[in-house]
């Protein structure tokens, strides 16, 4: 097998489980156990990616998710994945990978002339540049958008199945190394129910890139057997795979599991995802350390790799990450990666030490294995076009050491906690200037333990993760005395390593003598130089925050996991502060991407919002209605029959409710019964007219303002009894007006004794409208007597209908004789096919909500949220007679306000365009007369508008300024394609003026 | 996410209530007697404070009750939440 | 007294409806013994006063009721007199009392009962500032029922339903996905009663269906009116 750079044995891989996939076409051989990143590099594969920004071809850096270079796109077609981190990504068989930012292919780059052409974009650029002049802006943007490339969609609805589950334990464990499962042990052990989640598919953290021994065995065995103890667990849910990515206020946590292969796919495969919300009482963050990277010239060529990270490839993959090794240090924790490499058969040539005299036991190792140690000194450059060739030395003070040739380079910057979570969550740090780092506080329910405590080594791990468990426990309610039970045998406390004094010596800004070679990377991902920030400040951008969104530092997918400690040093370095008075940038979630699917979960298809149904949905749906959304309802918007379009079936659905009789599925409107002695007067607070004296058994139109005088809702309300009023609201107002009345019920007037209680879903309601609704309900068969004297206009009677108990509304919205008929919902649909049936010797015909617009159009009457806007008044509309002078209501004393009596208030309207043909857009602007002068100062714009079948003609309302007070005059809709259509103000009544028709 | 305190119902997700801002507002008992600036005052001004702050909501998707909050607009600490009294 | 359903042999999860029970929804002043006193005479029914629970009342003896409290005077309407042909000894018992809110409840009641109950509710309630509104056909209840219920629930239901926070007789208003819904612990199997609003409901059940897709979820057919 080609894999020149895999190590003859070791490594927690299967050589008995070979796999192959392709990278950019190319094939790749790895085992089972691999990364997708391990398999490269044991391949030989260096370059990983192109950088955002210049594409400059980048490598691996790191072997875990803090690596800002690796993100790769899986898949293809449907099941195409960006932004995924082949750092983390298991490898498996058959699977297709492909770089990101690289055109037209990996090797051959256009868009590097980019970075030959522009050495460097300056900070800021986006800003200086890209915004002006501003009409090229769309066009910068489509040039940046190719070049950047972060990934491509999935060109269809992912196959892959998503799920979403609501989980609540009492403590949480994040990371699953040696701190989490001490930490899960100890939580378990004092009975509090643990989910113990760790982003790897095996558990162990760094004990997997290790040589190290817990217990007397490998560290990898030990974290195997601690894991499977607590799986067996019934109070642990012990979860592989899985990523916490976000943790927000009341400890809510949201992570990911990948889902893995099913039946059929080659192992490792992954097929969708499960996020998990989970509400633990408490959290351990055991989440670990990052290794910070150094700055040097170009150090960002691929080969360049942290010290963990080569350390990492070497035991947990048996991959080398190169064939000849240079070091660069702060601390002794270099020495034992070298040592290792060295071990493995990886010549290390050097390592360059920052410190003036590296004399612990690890350099005195080394030296004795005769790898030339260089003390105060640096790497000042790395040399190499698309992979490290060679690096340049220097001692600190500027004088050369030599150029060592090299493939690799390992940097040892120090281990900085990774504070994402602990951020996210509004955690505060304290700054440990031993480790020359933020360290999370312990607060708002998050135990930190081990390295993301800032404990380096396994022993103070294990010890710092017990604590944790048992503390998070106790403050979830759980002692040791409490439940002393298992599981996991042995020792609370397994046996470790302690880990070695660092040593380390801060390196953030190398030093003048060094010379200002470029370019040195702060941040691989976004492409931050040192320069960068060095003009940035000179820019007066100097708070954190403020770097970060002028630079961009950290802001990419990586969440500038390597990028913000060291920025952090840098700042401070640059300005002459404490790294402590410079903070740290804000950490997001989420911590490593996340598919949108799987934030998705199951709300995709028709389960991704309500489609609420009425009692008659099915028929409408099996007569062919055309629907249209109204909130979560779908409404039928007309019946076309064969030939028919919307428009003609509504036309002709118009015509049957002014000549015959139509009958409408208005089951959607909100109903509200009004209930208590104080009923009436309740409704006289918040409708603006009077409602104590309507008589039991009689209807009335009520207005409702919100306080600052403006329309909220409007409907017909019937007095049942003495105590009881039925309220009707339009259907998008059903909810907010129930709350909205509840709400003055509950604050502002208890003392009232009314009850409110929705009705909306036990009563279906069905509208019979037209001269011919009296006969045809009679038809049907009622024992309410239905002559005009014994039901008039805006009465109600209770009765049977088809058999069905009814409440019929003597209401109408069309401006015809209309019965609003309402019946229990689950017999509904029995009174609709009676109702059709019956009517059909008078010509009925079911109508919809675009007939049922067209004819209250015809009548002026207003649709709340069409002709208003919560910027209209009753005295807008013309309505100022509804406004009862005698009592006070909710918006009264906002009516008086000067604002809303100005004489050029928008008002409501009709217009007639003057070809009665011509249908003006609804929403098109309104002026006194065309102009190519800009801006043309509008008169008002139109609500509504329609052809009227009854009237032969087009007809419209809309809102224009003092538009009452100077009817007949001339306006001018603009229409699309700069056409101007004059149309004429009238009074906003088409049909029927005298309201004969309601009456008869 | 913040669990809020429904003085009914328990700690629920922020998701099943409504937020209905400052609480204590009082509606005038006379707004006519109220000048236009006094009106715009109660219509328009509230405080929008700096830490502790009352305020109200209601538990939409639970017991429909309004209640009264103390949290700290900082941090987002909920210190109390209480009753609004019951009707008589 | 609770309907064992057709799966009681079975051992799996199931779905089934509860359709046409009746629903009553019940306002009056929780502070006003005598009205609590009225509702336990009339239905004897103890109306649950903790919050997020159910009471369970001894079945409703019709003949008592009405002799308790005389016949039916108020009437459905604007005080216009129709005929109730449902006005005869009750077909069924009130199941279940949940407290919606301080002075809310949801009575439960097998089908057909709702004008019954409205009737001998406002007579005994009269003249209190009480509510009592049949909601019969405005909701239905879904039933869930088996060793994987909760898990099936956990996808849309932010609740902790664990048999110490939520032991049978304990329900909530709350969140399932989208949807309001009451959802009630009837017994330890456990079972669950989902109420949700008629025009929710084909929503609440295939979204119950598709998250009960991993847990082996059966349909049951509904017991027959």
């Amino acid at each position: 097998m080609s894999q020149p750079y895999r190590l003859p044995r070791g490594g927690r891989i299967d050589r008995g489980a070979p796999l192959q996939f392709t990278f950019d076409g190319r094939t790749i051989h790895g085992y089972q156990g691999d990364t997708l990143a391990s398999a490269l590099l044991a391949n030989g594969a260096a370059l990983i990616g192109r950088s955002f920004k210049y594409h400059r071809p980048r490598g691996i850096v790191a072997a875990g998710a803090e690596d800002p270079n690796a993100f790769v796109q899986l898949g293809r077609g449907a099941r195409a994945a960006p932004n995924r981190l082949a750092t983390v990504t298991p490898a498996a068989h058959g699977m297709q990978v492909r770089s990101v930012n690289a055109w037209p292919s990996l090797d051959y780059d256009v868009m590097s002339l980019l970075g030959l052409a522009a050495p460097f974009i300056p900070a800021g650029f986006y800003y200086k540049t890209l915004m002006w002049p501003r009409r090229l802006w769309p066009l910068y943007e489509r040039v940046l958008r190719r070049a950047a490339g972060l990934g491509r969609a999935p060109s269809g609805p992912d196959p892959d199945r998503y799920d979403y589950v609501h989980a609540r334990c009492d403590v949480l464990v994040v990371g699953a190394g040696p701190a989490g499962l001490a930490a899960a042990r100890a939580a378990a052990r004092r009975g509090a129910r643990v989910i113990l989640a760790d982003e790897q598919p095996q558990p162990g953290g760094s004990l997997l890139a290790s040589a190290e021994r817990v217990d007397g065995v490998p560290g990898h065995a030990w974290a195997a057997a601690a894991a499977a103890d607590l799986a067996a667990s019934p109070r642990v849910t012990v979860l592989p795979d899985t990523t916490v990515f976000g943790l927000y206020q009341s400890n809510l946590a949201l992570m990911v599991e990948r889902r893995r292969e099913q039946p059929g796919d080659a192992a490792g495969t992954e097929r969708g995802a499960r996020t998990w919300r989970v509400t633990p009482r408490r959290i351990v963050l055991a989440s670990g350390a990052h290794e910070r990277p150094l700055l040097c010239a170009n150090n960002d060529l691929p080969g360049v790799m942290l010290a963990s990270a080569t350390a990492a490839y070497l035991h947990r993959y048996a991959a080398a990450p190169g064939s000849r090794a240079v070091f660069f240090t702060t601390n002794d924790t270099a020495y034992r990666a070298a040592l290792d490499l060295a071990e493995a058969g990886v010549p290390v040539a050097a390592i360059a030490d920052v410190r003036a005299d590296p004399d612990g036991r690890l350099p005195a190792e080394a030296r004795a294995r005769g790898i030339q140690v260089l003390a105060a000194a640096a790497v000042r450059r790395v040399l190499g076009r698309r992979r490290v060739a060679a690096v340049e030395l220097c001692s600190l003070d500027g004088s050369p050491r030599g150029v060592v040739e090299c493939d690799l380079l390992g940097l040892a910057g120090g281990f900085a906690p990774a504070l994402h979570l602990h951020a996210q969550a509004g955690g505060r740090t304290d700054w440990d200037p031993a480790l020359a780092a933020f360290v999370p506080r312990r607060s708002n329910g998050v135990h930190p333990a081990g390295g993301a405590a800032g404990a380096l080594g396994t022993a103070a791990a294990l010890r710092q993760g017990a604590q944790a468990g048992a503390s998070a426990a106790a403050a979830a309610g759980f002692t040791a005395d409490a439940a002393p039970a298992p599981p996991g045998g042995g020792p609370e406390l397994p046996s470790a390593q302690d880990a070695p004094d660092l040593g380390f010596q801060p390196y953030w800004v190398p030093p003048n003598a060094l010379g200002r070679v470029k370019p040195q990377f702060v941040d691989l991902h976004e492409d931050v130089t040192l320069d960068d920030l060095r003009l940035t400040l000179r820019e007066g951008f100097e708070a954190v925050e403020h770097v970060k969104r002028y630079t961009t530092l950290g802001m990419g997918p990586d969440q500038g996991k390597l990028a913000n400690p060291l920025a952090t040093g840098v700042l401070a370095e640059l300005q002459g502060l404490h790294p402590a008075a410079v903070g740290a940038p804000r950490y997001r979630p989420a911590y490593t991407p996340v598919a949108l699917g799987a934030l998705a979960g199951r709300s995709v298809g028709a389960l991704s919002d309500p489609l609420r149904a009425t009692p008659m949905q099915a028929w409408h749906q099996a007569a062919g209605a055309r629907f249209e959304s109204v909130g979560q309802w779908r409404r039928p918007l007309a019946y076309p029959q064969r030939g028919e379009t919307v428009h003609d079936a509504a036309a002709r659905e118009c015509l049957a409710v002014r000549r015959r009789v139509g009958l409408l599925d208005s089951s959607t409107l909100g109903k509200i019964e009004v209930n208590g002695p104080d009923a009436g007067e309740f409704l006289e607070r918040v409708y603006v007219n009077t409602w104590k004296r309507l008589p039991p058994g009689r209807c009335r139109y009520g207005l409702m303002l919100g306080e600052d005088g403006m329309i909220l809702d409007d409907g017909v309300t019937a007095r049942l009894d003495e105590r009881r009023y039925l309220t009707f609201t339009s259907t998008s107002g059903a909810a907010e007006v129930l709350a909205w009345l509840e709400r003055w019920l509950q604050t502002e007037w208890p003392e009232l004794r009314v009850y409110l209680t929705s009705v909306s879903e036990h009563w279906a309601c069905l509208a019979l409208a037209g001269p011919r609704s009296r006969e045809t309900l009679a038809a049907a068969g009622t024992d309410i007597a239905l002559d005009r004297q014994a039901f008039p206009h805006m009465t109600f009677r209770a009765g049977r209908v088809a058999g069905v108990r009814a409440r019929v509304f003597r209401i109408s919205f069309s401006g015809e004789l209309s019965y609003e008929i309402n019946v229990p919902a689950d017999q509904a649909l029995h009174v609709w096919e009676t109702l059709l049936e019956c009517g059909r010797p008078f010509g009925i015909a079911p109508y919809g909500t675009e007939a049922m617009h067209v004819l209250r159009a015809e009548k002026g009457y207003v649709i709340v949220g069409q002709e208003t806007d919560g910027s209209v008044t009753p005295l807008d509309v013309g309505l100022r007679r509804m406004l009862s002078r005698r009592k006070d209501f909710l918006g009264k004393r906002s009516l008086s306000r000067p604002a809303l009596l100005r004489a050029d208030r928008k008002q409501l309207v009709g217009l007639r365009s003057d070809d009665p043909a011509q249908v003006v857009p609804e929403g098109a602007p309104l002026v006194d007369a065309p102009s190519r002068r800009r801006p043309l100062p509008m008169r008002g714009h139109v609500t509504s508008s329609y052809h009227s079948p009854a009237l032969g003609r087009a007809i419209a309302l809309a809102l224009v300024s003092g538009g009452r007070a100077s009817l007949g005059e001339r306006l001018y809709a603009a229409a699309p394609d700069d056409r101007w259509i004059p149309v004429r103000s009238c009074l906003p009544i088409f049909y029927d003026p005298t309201g004969a028709r309601l009456h008869v | 996410m913040l669990q809020i305190p429904c003085p009914w119902c328990g700690p629920r997700e922020d998701a099943e209530f409504d937020f209905g801002g400052e609480a204590d507002i009082q509606r005038p008992a006379d707004p006519d007697a109220l000048d236009d600036a006094a009106w715009a005052d109660y219509l328009f001004m509230r405080v929008n404070r700096r830490g502790v702050q009352r305020e109200q909501w209601v538990h939409t998707a639970g017991c429909r009750r309004w209640f009264v909050v103390e949290r700290d607009t900082v941090t987002n600490e909920i210190l109390q939440a209480s009753t609004m009294g019951r009707r008589p | 007294m609770d309907d064992p359903g057709p799966s009681t042999a079975d051992r799996g999860t199931t779905l089934v409806e509860r359709p046409f029970l009746t629903h009553v929804d019940l306002r009056l002043d929780p502070d006003d013994r005598g009205a609590l006193a009225a509702v336990r005479t009339a239905l004897g029914l103890r109306l649950p006063l903790e919050p997020n629970t159910t009471a369970s009342p001894r079945p409703l003896t019709s003949p008592a009721v009405i002799a308790a409290n005389g016949p039916p005077r108020i009437e459905d309407g604007a005080g216009i007199q129709t005929s109730h042909p449902d006005l005869r000894p009750p077909a069924a018992s009130v199941l279940h009392a949940f407290w919606l809110g301080p002075d809310e409840w949801l009575l439960l009641a097998e089908p057909g009962a709702g004008g019954m109950l409205v009737r001998v509710l406002r007579a005994a309630l009269h003249p209190r500032a009480a509510a009592v509104t049949d909601l019969s056909a405005g909701a239905t209840v879904l039933r869930l029922r088996g060793p994987e219920a909760r898990a099936v629930l956990a996808h849309g239901c932010a609740l902790d339903l664990g048999p110490a926070a939520f032991p049978p007789g304990a329900c909530a208003q709350t969140l399932l996905a989208r949807a309001q819904v009451l959802v009630a612990a009837i017994d330890a199997r456990p079972t669950f009663d989902l109420i949700v609003r008629r025009s929710f409901a084909p929503y609440a059940a295939a979204w119950l269906r598709d998250a009960g897709s991993a847990h082996g979820l059966r349909l049951a057919r509904p017991r027959a009116a």
